[in-house]
């Protein structure tokens, strides 16, 4: 697996459940094209930090990526339900259908346009399928690729939540704290 | 994997359920076939090569080529010249990314069957695979001018035209929605029609609400449609949150929905 990111200035920071999240919702369907966003701190007036920290991810969509009027629904809700917790939505994530595609489409571009309207600091993230294992060997965040090999091992890939899941049984919570609790666990054994 | 404990009867009647619900379901057929079924295969009478195939295709999918080979040969063994494995065959030729020889078979298989439709469709997944999107389209539109009534195949033409960014021409399969006020209209009515087909819709009802907001903040709007349409908006709403309330996720309750989406159409009103 590669992230490629493609972002305006400073630097970016993906934190272990960002990236299980994203790679979870590609490795769920692997014969479907998926889409979601990332989240970030709200940063406020402060611009000393040059480095977005994305703490988390959700999963929007897998069954049609480019219609607008259900991505304006998660939006709206996503955007509502982390308020709270002071986090915005920082960048847009997007595997592609083929496996040797990892160039963003129009769609991507279109909704990462959108996003970075409202924040300037926002990013597009590709997934490279052709990275995608097992065993992943890139270097992201100390010990979260251990992390992530464990639960595809695992398989832990049907149990996450997309948007379109939720939409077809609104009982699935596509803010997957289901799997939130499993990362803590796991990174937990990791530390020790 | 736990398979190893299942009865080996119990998991035929897995696999039966899930070939008879057309899923597929690759991995678990995989891991149930190589722990379990295969020390059974005797035991299974016909149905085993149905099994078989379901095997050979779980594998493929999961490119496990050392579980679909074994059971490729078989078939291929007990059912001499079929024009079914012969087509599993060319599958194996894609998962190899052989696409030119894979188109090849499905070729030979029409020409000796022009009636087999698994072969056509086969062909537009290879085009696919290779990422020749212009040329899948064109084989699926002939495809569709012979299997018309094949659901499927248009949903996959739809799918299709929007990868290709052809908005217009989605349109004709599906109903997809524009900026102008005309098209939110017709959207509306579509919306309107899902939500009453399947009342538990709720992606129509999102939609028929969205629609409704857009269409009664358009200054074209006369102000009795206005009206109504804000009603129709608020009821879709009242639909959402009920199916909400219905059932509790930490993400969105339903008087939150309320709050969240009801904030848009207040802004309308004034």
């Amino acid at each position: 697996m590669k992230v490629k990111a493609c972002k305006m200035s400073g630097d970016i920071s993906l934190a272990c459940s960002t990236l299980s999240k994203m790679l979870l919702h590609a490795a769920r369907y692997p014969q479907s094209s998926v889409s979601g966003v990332v989240l970030a701190q709200a940063r406020g007036g402060d611009t000393t930090s040059n480095t977005v920290v994305l703490v988390d991810a959700v999963p929007l969509f897998h069954l049609q990526l480019s219609l607008a009027p259900m991505l304006e629904v998660a939006l709206t809700q996503i955007e509502q339900r982390y308020k709270s917790e002071g986090l915005i939505i920082a960048g847009y994530y997007q595997a592609n259908e083929h496996i040797r595609d990892n160039v963003p489409d129009f769609v991507a571009l279109k909704i990462a346009e959108k996003i970075a309207e409202n924040n300037n600091d926002s990013c597009l993230i590709m997934i490279d399928n052709k990275r995608m294992c097992l065993n992943l060997i890139v270097h992201v965040e100390a010990g979260s690729l251990e992390v992530i090999s464990q639960l595809l091992q695992r398989r832990v890939q049907h149990d996450i939540n997309d948007f379109d899941n939720h939409l077809d049984d609104l009982t699935c919570d596509w803010s997957n704290p289901h799997i939130n609790k499993v990362l803590t666990t796991l990174t937990a054994a990791a530390q020790d | 994997m736990a398979a190893i404990d299942l009865d080996w009867e119990e998991v035929r009647d897995q696999l039966r359920t899930w070939r008879e619900d057309n899923t597929r379901h690759s991995e678990e057929v995989v891991d149930m076939w190589e722990y379990c079924l295969r020390h059974y295969k005797h035991k299974l009478g016909d149905e085993r090569w149905m099994v078989e195939e379901q095997v050979v295709i779980a594998g493929l999918d999961c490119y496990r080529l050392d579980v679909a080979e074994p059971s490729l040969v078989s078939l291929s063994e007990q059912f001499t010249g079929s024009l079914r494995v012969r087509k599993l065959k060319a599958m194996r030729l894609e998962a190899l990314e052989r696409f030119d020889e894979a188109i090849d078979v499905y070729d030979s298989i029409i020409r000796l069957d022009e009636t087999n439709s698994t072969a056509r469709k086969r062909k537009v997944a290879v085009l696919r695979g290779q990422g020749r999107i212009a040329d899948a389209i064109k084989e699926l539109t002939e495809y569709l001018k012979i299997f018309m009534s094949d659901g499927e195949a248009w949903q996959e033409l739809c799918d299709l035209y929007l990868k290709e960014g052809d908005y217009a021409k989605a349109a004709f399969s599906n109903a997809v929605l524009n900026g102008n006020l005309d098209n939110m209209e017709i959207a509306r009515s579509y919306f309107c029609q899902a939500a009453k087909l399947n009342p538990g819709n709720v992606r129509a009802l999102y939609g028929l609400f969205l629609s409704c907001t857009q269409v009664s903040s358009s200054s074209k709007c006369s102000a009795q449609k206005k009206k109504e349409t804000q009603q129709l908006a608020a009821w879709a709403l009242k639909e959402i949150a009920d199916r909400y309330s219905k059932c509790r996720t930490k993400a969105m309750d339903g008087s939150k929905i309320l709050e969240t989406f009801g904030a848009l159409s207040l802004t309308d009103k004034a």
